[in-house]
């Protein structure tokens, strides 16, 4: 998956190799043998049936539990590099920061770019940097969440890192995933990348100012979209312009708890 | 590249517990609807590997079909995506029922011998 997700294997060989004495490896990535029937005679083959996932899965069911105890609606914001994602939620925090109690865990790979921007609109913000990964997990989250120190019934946008794939198979505990994608992107993201598409319950498409210069065929987008996932909303957005904001801040308070805010 | 750091980390786990030996084999199981792309995993396997017990080991990757279960005529059938109607009766009232795991299935070890 690092191939694609922009994360990738290009650098972390490079970082992390160190080859050991008894490293008998080939050159080549994808020389390896499919079956080990040649096996040697100090060899012991053992089943484990460990799932990969299992563990992550079990933190981020703690954190579900913690953000639906305390009135915290989660909302996990995922995208390609480059969708406008922080420009998105800047406009959002500055638009609605009156209304309703906000803060921001933001996932970087390297930088603390974005959430320096966050912090001047001064609600509470936590940098996670990744590294060489290319999403945030459960683990991270929980960290993230026992500095913050999120207040109750709020609103907790995570910025997840900008790649499509490893963030739709890492749940961190959220109440929903928001896939952004602008029009500057192809009209068949979401067929290129269905499992986020699929894990996704809003889908942000930003940008819609710039639509009159391109050929991006909104109609199409969303039905590639709907395919993938018939239950997903729509809403089209220009976080510059202000164009669209409005209805997603209409859904975004209808998620809130009932009794919160004082808004 | 985190997924594959998983694996690795959870086939040295086990090969602590046996009996701490180097790992020359490890087999992983990869459902059809993992989301997992196959190709990518198998890069980045060998790079996680490295400066591991398990640096130099064979990665074995099986994938497994995905199936599903109509809930309205009660078949079962081989599912190829998410979203698809029942082949028996053309419904939607489809569950997928297998083939979305990503698993460490199986590890080789090396036993401890006297001229390592
Ligand atoms: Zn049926």
């Amino acid at each position: 998956m690092c191939d694609s997700c922009g994360c990738d294997s290009s650098s972390d060989p490079v970082t992390i190799s160190k080859p050991g004495s008894h490293f008998h490896g080939h050159g080549h990535p994808h020389d390896h043998s499919h079956d080990h029937d040649h096996v040697h005679v100090q060899s012991r083959t053992v089943r484990v049936e460990q799932d990969v996932l299992a563990h992550n899965q079990a933190i981020s069911e703690k954190n579900r539990a913690y953000f639906a105890e305390h009135g915290i609606f989660a909302m996990n914001l995922v995208s390609s590099p480059g969708s406008g994602k922080t420009t998105l939620l800047e406009k959002t925090i500055t638009d609605l920061k009156h209304e309703v109690l906000m803060s921001v865990i933001e996932g970087d790979q390297q930088t603390a770019r974005d959430a320096d921007r966050i912090d001047a609109t001064g609600v509470p913000v936590v940098q996670v940097n990744t590294g060489s990964g290319c999403h945030l997990d459960g683990t991270m989250i929980a960290n993230a969440i026992a500095k913050l120190e999120p207040e109750d019934r709020s609103v907790l946008f995570i910025e997840n890192v900008g790649n499509l794939v490893c963030p739709a198979l890492f749940d961190l505990g959220e109440s929903a995933k928001v896939v952004i994608i602008s029009v500057t992107e192809g009209e068949d993201k979401p067929e290129k990348y269905p499992y986020m598409f699929r894990a996704a319950r809003l889908c942000l498409i930003n940008k819609i100012d710039l639509l009159p210069h391109l050929d991006f065929d909104v109609a199409a987008c969303r039905e590639f979209a709907a395919r993938v996932n018939p239950e997903l909303e729509f809403i089209e957005v220009s976080a510059r312009t202000g164009e669209g904001m409005g209805q997603w801040y209409a859904w975004l308070k209808s998620r809130l708890p009932v009794d919160g805010h004082a808004g | 590249m985190s997924l594959a750091l998983n694996i690795v980390d959870l086939a040295v786990e086990a090969a602590e517990k046996e009996n701490g030996g180097r790992l020359s084999g490890i087999e992983i199981e990869v459902g059809a609807l993992s989301g997992v792309m196959v190709d990518s995993l198998e890069f980045c396997l060998e790079a996680a590997a490295r400066t591991t017990k398990a640096e130099g080991a064979t990665f074995s990757i099986v994938s497994k079909a995905a199936c599903g279960k109509c809930t309205d005529c009660g078949i079962d059938f081989a599912a190829t995506s998410f979203y698809q109607h029942c082949p028996g009766c053309n419904g939607i009232g489809v569950q997928i029922t297998g083939g979305r795991d990503l698993k460490v299935t199986a590890i080789t070890i090396e036993e401890e011998s006297p001229d390592v």
